[in-house]
């Protein structure tokens, strides 16, 4: 195999031909961990695309990876092999604290893998049969787009394989697809920060929270109905796929008739109600709760203790 | 036709296009040798005002709290100063657990520490150690009587220094992050005014610990910065995770600690209650007997403030019971009504979330 043929020949094998069979989770720490890496070499380096490199953690099990967890490595003055030490003391360090994470792949900075890439995965295969590849694409501006369905993370996830061609073999990525996950005390974090960290009373923040998930619902809602309407029309062509899982969707709400679930509901309902005017009992003794305590007392009488 | 020429330009000399917003991650560093020359924190105990996290940072060590519970866990933090505000950059977790008990904890991770210091100058991780960061799951952000002494200690050879504290288990209740950052003042300073903490509620086997210690530091406010490019990647993040949010309950995940904080109230107001039957009407007292009178005034006032507070600690918990109620029951409308038929639940949102705004 010439280094020529690998440099006229793309690196990534064409989606419609061959798929990834990987599912990938994505977290939003490994995301904002690589923004930081990049904007702080970007400053350092003064450059407008320094060269970023860093490995990934995570587990794998099977065809489901999740990424959890990324740190940044170091190349040694060529430019093109890892610095082997430093890769081994920090892993072992990010072993100490997170036993549960393992290194699944790597991550750059590039609108796409090149030659140069699979050089760079060629010295991370003998360490992980499969390493991962996740890109960060750079551009001027991630474009503000009117139509939230285009609005994409800048990232993309890929899958080594090996591809015979004229019976020589040869390293090279398909592109995988990836979902966003996250653990509760990350969410709420990210949330946090997105907000700007600051107070508000956390009735406010949470119900402000939870209007923007309503309303993120109703505007993919709306979408499916523009969608329905359009074919309804003769306008739009008739995608099956989608159509089956929309009539599926529709098919499953209400989500519980069942009365096992509403029992269950109601009573966990009931509970919370009295833990509440308990407490309301508490604060009653404030004449101007007035109004706030009767309205709670009505429906159920008076308070009693249990 | 001045675009193009200035884009040319650009890509011919390399210009870098910084927005201000990320001028803090810039290590500056002969601004950095020059402030820790002049050392100003030596002359204010009260220098530092404000402690800004970034949001990498932060993430990182409200996963590693959380992934810790129920032990306590600690890490450092690196940063830099920057006037009157301890900027922290970056984070990272050292193997340790339970600081409550080892003053010592530190040293263990010593090796781990300066390993991964000097490892951080090989991928342009200049910052220095600024400070540390530990978690208390579930008993509230303040200093102990360990943590003091811990502190205390690193003010005194490794300043500029910072301590900060993060409760995993509020911050998953409450829904926003339960986080502060403490300075410690030397030892025979004694604060001019201690301004009144905002309030918040202490477990009873804590309370002591944090009484006794709480006039020998104070807090720092906390500001959360991010880089142009992170507010833009969480924008698009929002896109992909607001079903977590309608999706998650609280009320779940934080059942254990629910059934605690109610534990621990009933206890509270078992110990007022008791407190409460001790005391009689004050009888009419001779003129000398006075100060004894005032003694007993002062002790009643406590005992009613005993109250007052069990009250704040059941109101924060209703409330935080009611956030999770109210979403079980958005999730129920959303999902459950069938149109035109009356919504069956017993409970509609309106209702809900009068009763969470008049516990205030």
């Amino acid at each position: 195999m010439t280094s020529m043929d690998t440099d006229e020949l793309p690196v990534v094998l064409p989606s419609t031909t061959t798929t990834s069979g990987l599912t990938i989770a994505l977290h939003p720490l490994p995301i904002l961990n690589i923004s930081e890496h990049f904007t702080r070499l970007k400053l350092q380096k003064r450059q407008s695309l320094p060269f970023v490199l860093g490995a990934l953690l995570g587990t794998q099990t099977g065809r489901e990876v999740e990424i959890v967890n990324t740190f940044e490595l170091a190349v040694q003055d060529d430019q093109v092999t890892v610095d082997q030490e430093f890769f081994d003391a920090r892993r072992d360090q990010y072993k100490q604290v997170f036993p549960s994470l393992e290194f699944i792949g790597w991550y750059t900075v590039a609108a796409y893998p090149t030659a140069k890439h699979i050089a760079f995965h060629e010295q991370f295969a003998t360490l992980i049969p499969t390493p991962l590849l996740l890109l960060l694409k750079p551009s001027s501006s991630f474009a503000a787009s009117a139509d939230l369905v285009v609005q994409t993370l800048p990232f993309k996830a890929y899958e080594p394989t090996i591809e015979i061609r004229d019976r020589k073999a040869r390293s090279v990525f398909i592109e995988a697809g990836y979902t966003v996950e996250t653990g509760e005390a990350e969410r709420i974090a990210v949330d946090w920060t997105a907000r700007g960290g600051s107070g508000g009373t956390s009735l406010e923040s949470h119900l402000s929270s939870q209007r923007a998930a309503v309303k993120m619902l109703h505007d993919r809602i709306l979408l499916l109905v523009k969608y329905v309407t359009e074919i309804l029309a003769g306008e739009a062509k008739k995608d099956h796929a989608t159509l089956r899982s929309l009539s599926a969707l529709i098919a499953s709400l209400p989500a519980s008739e069942h009365k096992g679930f509403r029992e269950e509901f109601e009573k966990s309902t009931n509970i919370l109600n009295d833990l509440v005017d308990k407490h309301i009992v508490f604060t009653a003794q404030r004449e101007e709760r007035g109004p706030g305590a009767g309205r709670r007392r009505g429906p159920r009488g008076m308070m009693d203790f249990h | 036709m001045a675009s193009t020429a200035f884009k040319t330009f650009s890509l011919a000399n390399n210009v870098v296009e910084v927005s201000p917003q990320d001028d803090i991650y810039k290590f500056d560093v002969d601004a950095d040798k020059r402030i820790n020359r002049e050392q100003p924190w030596t002359k204010d105990p009260h220098y530092f005002k404000t402690c800004k996290i970034s949001a990498t940072a932060l993430i990182k060590m409200v996963i590693h709290a959380r992934s810790g519970v129920p032990y306590e866990i600690m890490g450092l933090m690196q940063g830099k100063v920057m006037g009157t505000s301890l900027v922290i950059i970056d984070s990272f977790a050292l193997p340790v657990q339970g600081t409550e008990t080892r003053v010592n904890a530190a040293n263990e991770a010593y090796e781990y520490m300066v390993q991964y210091i000097e490892g951080s100058k090989l991928v342009n991780r200049l910052e220095n150690a600024v400070g540390w960061y530990h978690s208390h799951p579930g008993y509230g952000c303040w200093l102990s009587g360990i943590d003091v002494t811990t502190q205390f200690t690193n003010q005194k050879f490794q300043d500029p220094f910072v301590a900060v504290v993060i409760d995993p288990n509020r911050t998953i209740s409450a829904g926003k992050v339960d986080i502060g950052a403490f300075r410690t003042y030397p030892e025979n300073y004694t604060p001019p005014d201690a301004a009144a903490s905002e309030y918040q509620s202490i477990p009873l086997s804590k309370i002591e610990d944090f009484g006794v210690h709480a006039n020998q530091y104070y807090p720092l406010e906390v500001q959360i910065f991010k880089s142009s490019l992170d507010n833009e990647l969480l924008g698009l993040l929002w896109n992909k995770y607001w079903i977590n949010t309608l999706s998650q309950s609280a009320l779940i995940s934080n059942r254990a600690y629910a059934v605690s904080q109610l534990n621990d109230l009933q206890q509270k107001l078992a110990k007022a209650q008791s407190s409460v039957s001790s005391t009689r009407a004050p009888i009419p007292l001779p003129k000398d007997d006075i100060k004894s009178k005032m003694l007993k005034e002062e002790k009643k006032k406590e005992e009613a403030n005993q109250l007052a507070k069990s009250v704040k600690d059941g109101a924060k918990i209703a409330t935080e019971a009611q956030h999770g109620l109210i979403a079980q029951v958005l999730k129920d409308i959303l999902f459950s009504s069938r149109p035109g038929a009356p919504t069956s639940s017993s409970v509609s949102v309106e209702e809900v979330v009068d009763t969470a705004m008049s516990i205030g």
